[in-house]
């Protein structure tokens, strides 16, 4: 996956113990062939206590937990699995009690 | 039975109508209770809450007209519970706020005064103290001072305490509460007795407003500013500790600034009696009788019951023959005398309980049966004359 | 925290700016940290943050003041709706708030509530019931479902010993002082749009002027209840049960 610098979140967050994080490098995606930058979703890793709501929620079934990486306060946090199969519904950010999620207009309205 | 709104303006004759304060007129028979309200209205409380309780029912029915008419704010509680805790709200936004209660609704608030002052929030709380324990009676009493004096809820921390032994003082002692409330960021406590609430006196009421200190901490709306978050909790030890560090270096200032007491008849008192309010009223009849007797009595009249005059009692001490503790009570007063004291000179107690009051006479026998167990001083004559004795405005080390 | 969003991409949702951005105490799949969201949410889209005065709980939710941008007033187990009338009654043009949990409210400040809402203080209450008290490890609360098992209650809810669960927003429906009481749900995402619009309705209630308002949100307690988080939130739907779903009443409609 492409990783584009205009997509690094320029903040820090501090736990209830005062421990400060950083954003991890968001999710990218490109379509084969188009190299602009979109994708459908961010999510702050850092922050994420990977408990399953958006996966469970997900009608698209494009979230798993990502059991490579633990962040700082000790979880797996969330993925995109498969950022063609989202469709920028925002179930997931409707239901994740930590606000992870920053979701971005699907390519086809964006385009239109 | 009379309307409770006809009661007040026809006693104290003055016409209560109008949204501003009047300005006081010569003199005026005022009750207690009702003094202290009206002291509390002119010195700009915007907020009353209570609950009905005898002794001091007058004082939320005078509230319950006044602070309508003037555009304030009074709100009957559903318990005592509830009223402190509406004071705490209004007082953490910024608000000048009165509550009064007597001694079994004073028990309830326990809790929200421990919050309000690990909050640091400015109150005043006025105790017109009742026979208990329990129920009681709501005959006079001076048994809420182990409550009130020694901090009132659970933690570390005291509040200011004063003691009006006059319906004037108490009009005086009512405005100094509220700016001693602002100036240190601390509940403050009034404690008058039902004597003093239901008693009628000519006074000449001296209000005083004072000016209203910065309120750069309270939470009135963040608007084009950080918020700000008004709490008492802290679940890190170190953080808390400090907190209480910050909160005893406060008391430890307010017991070098504020310290309030009166004497009478000192200067040559080979007997002194200690007493506040009511039974320094009776204590005061006592030592004109005494002296006419010719037993040479004196007066130390605490007011301010915290931070209590340690230092001028610990002076006094070793001038005088003895000392004789008058409460309306089984004697707690006693026990901070016994301390400033430190045993350099006996200490006696005579005290009533369950609301009956001392009389003169009785304290007049105690004062001389005393003086019979008890040798003269060898400290040496307290002072020329009184105007000597002022307060040592400087705590002692030794009383920490 | 500031993003940079080329022109090609606009955002369809992100964290509200009344939500600081901070790591929450609450635990994995708390609907507290829902709830938060939703009023922070709110806060943003009637521009309430710099005008609102609010009271926390003691519960889970006794650091709500480190989550929602707003001036807090810490308030003692139960008192919150004693010291939201003293707020009001001493700032009229503010919009005052008070978020309990089950324990707080149908508890301990049982009286506070009635006697509020009895008055028609003008506040806003949310009503966080997950019937349990996950703060002090998963006790029994008046919400506690009958057969629920707790700390306080290993065997399961006995009515003969502890009593009937207690429909407590009900209640309160019944005084005239209570102009809207709504009970929402977290069991689905189209719920939690549901109980964002009744915290919406309440809210413009407090703002037209109206009496005492209160949404009740059932939320979940994974660790209290012994579930995963996505179990716990399917579980709602049996918690439905017992407190039923919708607006109990509205006096301002129409």
């Amino acid at each position: 996956m492409e990783v584009s610098p205009q997509m690094t979140v320029p903040s820090t967050i501090e736990g209830p113990s005062g421990a400060v994080g950083r954003v991890l490098t968001p999710v990218t995606t490109s379509e084969p062939g188009i190299d602009d930058g979109w994708r459908p979703l961010d999510i702050a890793s850092e922050r994420c206590k990977g408990c399953e709501l958006c996966i469970t929620a997900c009608p698209h079934h494009v979230l798993a937990l990502d059991e490579r990486v633990v962040n700082r306060l000790g979880y797996h946090p969330v993925q995109l699995t498969d950022a063609a199969g989202c469709t920028s519904c925002v179930i997931c950010a409707r239901v994740c009690p930590d606000a992870v999620f920053t979701i971005y207009a699907p390519r086809k309205a964006v385009r239109a | 039975m009379t309307a409770p709104l006809d009661r007040p303006s026809r006693r104290s004759g003055r016409s209560l109508a109008g949204a501003e304060p009047e300005p006081a007129p010569e003199r005026v028979l005022w009750k207690g209770n009702e003094a202290i309200a009206e002291a509390a209205i002119q010195a700009g409380c915007d907020a009353y809450f209570g609950y009905p309780i005898t002794p001091q029912a007058e004082l939320l029915e005078w509230m319950a007209r006044r602070m309508p008419e003037l555009g304030r704010a009074f709100v009957q509680a559903e318990s005592e519970l509830g009223a402190i805790n509406m004071a705490l709200g209004a007082a953490a936004t910024g608000k000048r706020v009165l509550v009064s209660s007597s001694s079994p609704g004073i028990s309830l608030m326990a809790e929200g005064m421990s919050y309000m002052a690990g909050q640091q929030v400015p109150m005043v709380l006025v105790d017109v103290m009742r026979g208990g324990p329990g129920l009681g009676s709501i005959g006079p009493s001076q048994s809420d001072y182990f409550q009130l004096v020694k901090g009132h809820g659970h933690g570390d921390y005291r509040i200011p305490c004063l003691a009006p032994a006059s319906i004037a003082e108490a009009i005086a002692l009512t405005a100094d509460a509220f700016e001693l409330a602002e100036r240190y960021r601390t509940p403050v406590a009034i404690l008058a007795d039902g004597a003093l609430g239901q008693a009628m006196e000519p006074v000449i009421p001296r209000f005083r407003n004072p000016e209203r200190s910065t309120k750069d901490w309270a939470c009135d709306g963040a608007a084009g500013r950080a918020p700000r978050v008004v709490k008492s909790l802290d679940l890190q030890p170190e953080n808390l500790e400090r907190h209480n560090l910050e909160l005893q270096a406060k008391f430890r200032e307010i017991e070098a600034n504020e310290v309030r007491w009166a004497g009478e008849s000192l200067a040559d008192a080979e007997i002194v009696i200690v007493a506040y309010g009511t039974a320094a009223r009776v204590a005061r009849t006592a030592i004109q009788r005494a002296r006419e007797g010719g037993l040479r009595a004196g007066l130390f009249r605490p007011i301010s019951l915290w931070p209590f005059p340690s230092t001028a009692l610990h002076d006094l001490a070793p001038r005088v023959r003895a000392i004789l503790v008058v409460e309306l009570s089984a004697g707690q007063m006693l026990e901070d005398v016994r301390l400033a004291v430190e045993g350099r000179c006996p200490v006696g107690f005579h005290g009533r309980m369950g609301g009956m009051v001392p009389s003169p006479g009785d304290v007049v026998t105690e004062l001389r049966k005393l003086w019979a167990i008890t040798e003269p001083s060898t400290g040496g004559a307290a002072a020329e004359d009184d105007a000597e004795l002022g307060f040592d405005a400087t705590m002692a080390e030794v009383w920490r | 925290m500031t993003l940079t969003v080329p022109a090609t991409r606009r955002i369809l949702y992100q964290r509200p700016a009344a939500l600081a951005e901070k790591s929450t105490h609450y635990c994995p799949g708390c609907g507290h940290g829902i709830i938060h969201r939703l009023i922070a949410e709110l806060f943003d889209e009637l521009e309430l943050a710099e005008r609102t005065i609010a009271v926390a709980p003691v519960g889970c939710a006794v650091f709500a003041y480190d989550y929602l941008e707003v001036d807090w007033i810490e308030s003692p187990h139960g008192r919150a709706p004693a010291v939201a009338t003293g707020v009001r009654r001493t700032n009229p043009d503010r919009f005052v708030l008070a978020y309990q949990g089950d324990g707080d409210l149908a508890a301990i400040g049982t009286a506070e509530i009635v006697h509020a809402a009895a008055r028609g203080e003008r506040f806003t209450t949310v009503f966080v019931n997950n019937g349990i008290y996950g703060m002090t490890g998963g006790q029994m609360a008046p919400t506690t479902l009958l057969g629920q098992k707790t700390t306080s209650s290993p065997l399961g809810r006995d009515a003969s010993r502890d009593g009937f669960p207690i429909p407590i927003t009900e209640m309160l429906a019944l005084l005239p002082g209570v102009t809207y009481a709504a009970r929402g749900t977290l069991v689905d995402p189209s719920s939690i749009g549901k109980a964002k619009a009744m915290l919406k309705r309440a809210m413009q209630v407090q703002l037209a002027g109206g009496g005492f308002s209160i949404v009740e949100i059932l939320s979940n307690c994974p660790v209290g209840w012994g579930m995963t988080a996505p179990e716990s939130m399917a579980h709602l739907a049996q918690v439905a049960k017992t407190y039923p779903i919708g607006v109990l009443v509205d006096r301002m409609k129409g």
